[in-house]
């Protein structure tokens, strides 16, 4: 039965839902000149809900009839939801106010997709985890096609809805399969009831309808090619926030799914995983190469991303100990936290240059962009630099987690191989801060946006990214107890 | 059903294919009652055979100018198709057929009262979760059906 207790663990949720009512009522009484106030608004709201993470931070109890389970690993997620809901209401404005987008509709939206993070992170049951999950890429389809008018923007999303729909009624198939096995939906009993009975046709189905429908998500290859289009596609702040908040909850999803429910027979998947994690590294990265176009390429390199982020997904499940499992829960917390504000704000940056509509972020717009705007080429080079995995930034913690966390798992081949790639990736990344900073500007150089929001936004997560990349143990004891409530 | 299924994708007018998913839908809601979920289809019947499908036939009266018949789009590829959905049909009926399936639930006939019980019981959260869904939903199809001049005097 639900308890009191339950509502209150659930306390970022509520201020989430309440802030999304407030958020749509005050959209319809706002005189058109004063819709900016719904910035600040969503900001102190998600503020809020943040601060309600660190007032329930270490409830380890599921609620409502074990359909949710609030533990620090969920508060953890959700603490980063917030933070990429901040950094996304922060960034937009700007760029749709320029081509006459509404912004209460943005925000609104925005809130549901984040609402829905927060579901998938508690999720304690297939069933809400699977309502969490349309929660979050509902909202995200309609982000995609966000700009109406515009015709790539349009076939971004729509490319998104269909194969994503695809993509979930697998996954709901991938659920059916492991319900008609265990008569359960409930994660920890799934567990329970796999362990000890070997493998059977039907679990390889379900399993493998699971991995489809999850990694399709997640952008691995080869179940990618949604990305580029709807990332390129989509207004540049919105690309951003698709490329790390659903990728967040994706991952959260994994979580709970193959460490949760498929935990107990790890044995069985943990090869998928490994050769799903090489194939998205290497080919998020070798597309990437040759991408003129900066958005382009930051799409493609945030499926090399996910490829890291998979691999500790992978050493978790060959880890020989308790230990190591956590250490890869561990690695893979901080990675999804560290990609995250890194890969927003250098989103932010390329739609800070394309301030003019009809600007498409291509490499020329970057030419001399130390000479024109200091401040913001100094940004972007950090931020690359952090993604390429370069100390003293957080990614450089971040690829060094992940590295040991393979090692110790025994994975040592897939670590040389994140290696390679990081050093493969350094290539494009560097690129475009040779670009910034030794090129002359051409004859018409793009226009940069100056306004306030995109400013605070943009040095909040420059500051974080070096801030962690020197004290990395700050985060490193939240990532470590969030990880250890999983076991 | 799988015949309904086949025509929805095979007919070359748009009109046919809705006609063929109401068989579709129809017998999908026989194919509840057989399997002991009377409840649920009456559901099916109610909201898929009944709302669902006029709306799609009102939605193709309202958007279909002149002729309805279309090429079929997508022929390119139809006998990589075929392979692939053959060997992914032969991978479910190989999951199926060679499990032992004494693990599986058997299904309980469960009445109207108990069904409203548990929605709003145990179920209430995914329940609550689903109304935030259909909420985002709506104003996501307002935003994309209104007009651009509308959404400048909303910006």
């Amino acid at each position: 039965m639900t308890e009191l207790r339950d509502v209150y663990s659930i306390l970022p949720e509520l201020l989430l839902g309440a802030l999304i009512l407030v958020v749509i009522t005050t959209d319809l009484f706002l005189p058109r000149r004063s819709k900016w106030l719904l910035t600040p608004l969503t900001v102190f709201g998600l503020l809020l809900a943040g601060a309600a993470c660190i007032a329930v931070w270490g409830t380890n109890r599921s609620a409502f009839a074990g359909f949710y389970r609030v533990d620090d690993l969920s508060i953890f997620l959700k603490g980063a939801t917030m933070l990429i809901g901040i950094l996304s209401a922060l960034f937009a404005p700007a760029y749709l106010r320029q081509r006459r987008l509404p912004l209460g509709e943005f925000n609104a939206i925005l809130l549901f997709s984040l609402l829905g993070i927060c579901v998938l992170a508690s999720g304690g049951d297939l069933i809400t985890l699977f309502l969490g999950l349309e929660l979050m890429v509902m909202p995200s389809y309609l982000l995609a096609g966000f700009h109406k008018t515009d015709r790539y923007s349009n076939e971004g999303g729509l490319k998104y809805f269909l194969l994503g729909s695809f993509a979930s009624a697998i996954l709901l198939f991938g659920i059916s399969w492991t319900y008609g096995l265990t008569g359960t939906t409930q994660i920890a009993q799934i567990g329970a009831r796999l362990a000890g009975h070997g493998i059977s046709p039907a679990l390889v189905v379900a399993i493998g309808f699971l991995t489809v429908g999850a990694t399709f998500k997640i952008a691995a290859v080869p179940f990618h090619y949604w990305t580029p289009d709807a990332y390129q596609g989509a207004p540049t702040p919105i690309a951003g926030f698709l490329s790390v908040g659903p990728k967040l909850g994706a991952f959260a999803l994994l979580i709970r799914v193959f460490a949760g429910a498929l935990g107990p027979i790890h044995a069985d998947w943990v090869t998928v995983m490994v050769i799903l994690s090489v194939l998205t590294m290497v080919g998020g990265n070798v597309v990437a190469l040759t991408q003129s176009n900066v958005k382009r390429m930051l799409a493609y390199s945030s499926i090399a991303h996910t490829g890291y982020i998979m691999a500790a997904l992978a050493a978790y499940g060959n880890a020989p100990a308790a230990r190591a499992q956590q250490q890869a829960i561990e690695a893979m917390l901080f990675y999804v936290l560290a990609y995250a504000m890194m890969n927003i704000a250098a989103f932010a940056v390329v739609g800070m240059l394309q301030r003019e509509p009809g600007r498409f972020g291509g490499l020329a717009s970057f030419a001399g962009l130390a000479s024109r705007s200091p401040g913001r080429a100094a940004a972007m080079a950090v931020l690359l630099l952090s993604l390429t995995g370069i100390p003293p930034t957080v990614g450089f913690f971040a690829k060094w987690y992940v590295l040991l966390a393979t090692v110790d798992a025994g994975l040592s081949w897939l670590a040389v191989v994140i290696v390679l790639n990081a050093a493969l990736a350094a290539f494009y990344y560097l690129r475009v801060i040779v670009y910034m900073y030794m090129r002359e500007p051409d004859g018409n150089p793009a226009p940069i946006d100056h306004s306030l929001f995109g400013a605070v936004g943009l040095g909040l997560s420059v500051l974080a990214v070096v801030l962690l990349g020197v004290f990395p143990g700050v985060i490193l004891d939240v990532v470590r107890i969030s990880a250890a409530s999983l076991f | 059903m799988v015949g309904g299924g086949l025509a929805v994708v095979t007919l070359r007018n748009v009109i046919h294919s809705a006609v063929a998913m109401m068989v579709c839908f129809g017998s999908l809601a026989g194919m509840y009652a057989l399997l002991g979920a009377p409840i649920i289809a009456a559901a099916q019947v109610l909201i898929y055979l009944g709302a669902i499908s006029v709306l799609i036939l009102f939605a193709i009266m309202l958007t279909q100018a002149g002729d309805a018949s279309l090429p079929a789009p997508f022929h390119r590829q139809v006998w990589l198709a075929v392979v692939a959905a053959v060997a992914v049909f032969g991978l479910i009926v190989w999951g199926a057929v060679q499990t032992d399936w004494h693990g599986a639930t058997r299904a309980t006939v469960l009445g109207l009262t108990a069904i409203a019980q548990a929605i709003f019981t145990t179920y209430a959260l995914p329940f609550e979760v689903l109304a935030f869904l259909l909420l985002a939903a709506i104003i996501g199809s307002i935003f994309l059906a209104r007009r651009p001049e509308e959404d400048e005097r909303a910006s």
